[in-house]
């Protein structure tokens, strides 16, 4: 009876093992427990929305997620070298060395995968739970601009031209009020006018700020709702690219476990050969017509 | 290290900032003030106790007060779609509650407006007869 050697074992081992992993989608194995939750604060709500992507990826920045990631990227870094080494050792090497080199190398892939898996794993909950958060968001600024009553819609119109009839005869006034000789400005209308004029001052500095610059879109400003169902298209997009990605994986998966299988029939060819030559040397001792010798007395 | 507390610092003062900004000042009783004020001078107006040019002299010094007020009712962001019914009725008509700004800008006296606005014009008062009802 043939006897598979412990070597042979393992390599058609590792062959199953790469099949169980080209059947299922790495990203849901090895799902990671590293995790990120942004909340939609009133804060942000109320921000530029220039600034309110920036304050999210600083958000992320600093989660478990985003760590988890980094860490992922060291370790797949490491492993991409380790794997170009891998395979020129393979290349330069004869015999059983060779094929422990061969086996090495895919089962470094295998473990390559897995990590670009983790990865794509992480990705994707970032990606998701960006959209989500947007989503979130949204929904409380549209919340927040619906608040208003018919009737409060109207005190606001009222309130404007009232603000408009004022603008337009403030001058008038001045002059009507305060411009009589003898006439004393209050000290409510000087302080008003010393403060208007440095809110202006102010007002026109932070409206030149770099951080306070409008969202825009194709050089054209857009509102915070445009900006951010924008950015919410951007993450589902992300997501759409991951889910191709995924079947890549699926590829490289199914790759290295038809290598896997590959180098596992090569072994056992070896050792089939190796059996079969040995037959034929013990064989020829045996044949009859070598030993009629032992009949001829 | 250092950089990270930096960044830290500064984006929470950044927040603060936007939130401080965001909270509107408080203003307590704007329009309850110019109200009183108003209502002061329509009594110096419709006062019979007092001669012409004493009502003349205390409107005059009244009416900056009033000019100043009805400034900061109509600068009060507090009151910016405050849907109460003193903000509503206030806003519903310009012409009698912004008094001052609203006589200078039909160059007619606060005096006129305010009964005008009540409908008391020289016609209807010619018009009108004693008579029991």
């Amino acid at each position: 009876m043939f006897k598979t050697s412990k070597f042979g074992k393992t390599l058609i081992c590792s062959a199953a093992l790469a099949a169980i992993v080209m059947s299922t989608t790495p990203a849901t194995v090895f799902a990671s427990t590293a995790d990120w939750a942004p909340t939609a604060s009133e804060k942000l709500v109320k921000m530029p929305a220039t600034y309110l992507k920036r304050a999210v990826e600083r958000d992320f920045a600093s989660s478990a997620l985003a760590s988890a990631l980094s860490e992922n990227t060291d370790t797949m870094a490491a492993k991409k070298a380790s794997l170009k080494d891998l395979q020129e050792a393979a290349e330069m090497a004869e015999g059983d060395l060779r094929i422990e080199l061969q086996h090495q190398y895919l089962a470094e892939k295998k473990a390559y995968i897995r990590l670009m898996g983790e990865r794509q794993d992480m990705q994707r909950k970032h990606a998701e739970t960006r959209i989500k958060f947007y989503q979130r968001l949204l929904r409380k600024l549209e919340r927040n601009n619906q608040g208003t009553t018919p009737e409060t819609q109207a005190l606001i119109q009222q309130q404007e031209e009232a603000k408009q009839r004022f603008s337009a005869m403030s001058d008038k006034v001045d002059m009507e009020v305060f411009g009589e000789p003898g006439a004393k400005r209050s000290k409510y209308s000087v302080d008003y006018a010393k403060n208007e004029l440095a809110l202006k001052q102010l007002a026109a500095a932070i409206e030149g700020h770099p951080m306070n610059q409008s969202a825009q879109m194709d050089g054209e400003p857009i509102s915070k709702q445009d900006y951010i169902k924008r950015l919410i298209q951007d993450g589902e997009s992300e997501v759409a690219l991951l889910d191709q990605k995924d079947e890549l994986l699926g590829y490289m998966a199914k790759l290295v476990a038809l290598d896997a299988m590959a180098l596992a029939e090569e072994v056992e060819e070896i050792q089939l050969g190796g059996l079969a030559e040995s037959l034929e040397e013990d064989q020829s001792p045996f044949d009859p017509a070598d030993n009629v010798d032992l009949f001829l007395n | 290290m250092l950089k990270n507390k930096v960044t830290q610092t500064f984006t929470a003062l950044g927040i603060a900032t936007f939130a401080t900004l965001s909270i509107t000042t408080a203003h307590a009783g704007t329009l309850e003030n110019l109200e009183r004020e108003r209502a002061e001078i329509i009594q110096t107006l419709l006062n019979p106790s007092i001669s012409a040019e004493q009502r003349a002299d205390k409107i005059n010094t009244s009416k900056h007060r009033l000019v100043d007020m009805e400034r900061m009712v109509l600068r009060d962001k507090t009151l910016e779609g405050k849907n109460t019914p003193e903000v509503r009725v206030a806003f519903q008509n310009y012409d009698l509650t912004f008094l001052a700004h609203s006589s200078i800008e039909k160059d007619v006296s606060m005096m006129d407006l305010w009964l005008e606005q009540m409908g008391i014009t020289t016609n209807s008062v010619m018009n009108a007869h004693v008579g029991r009802q």
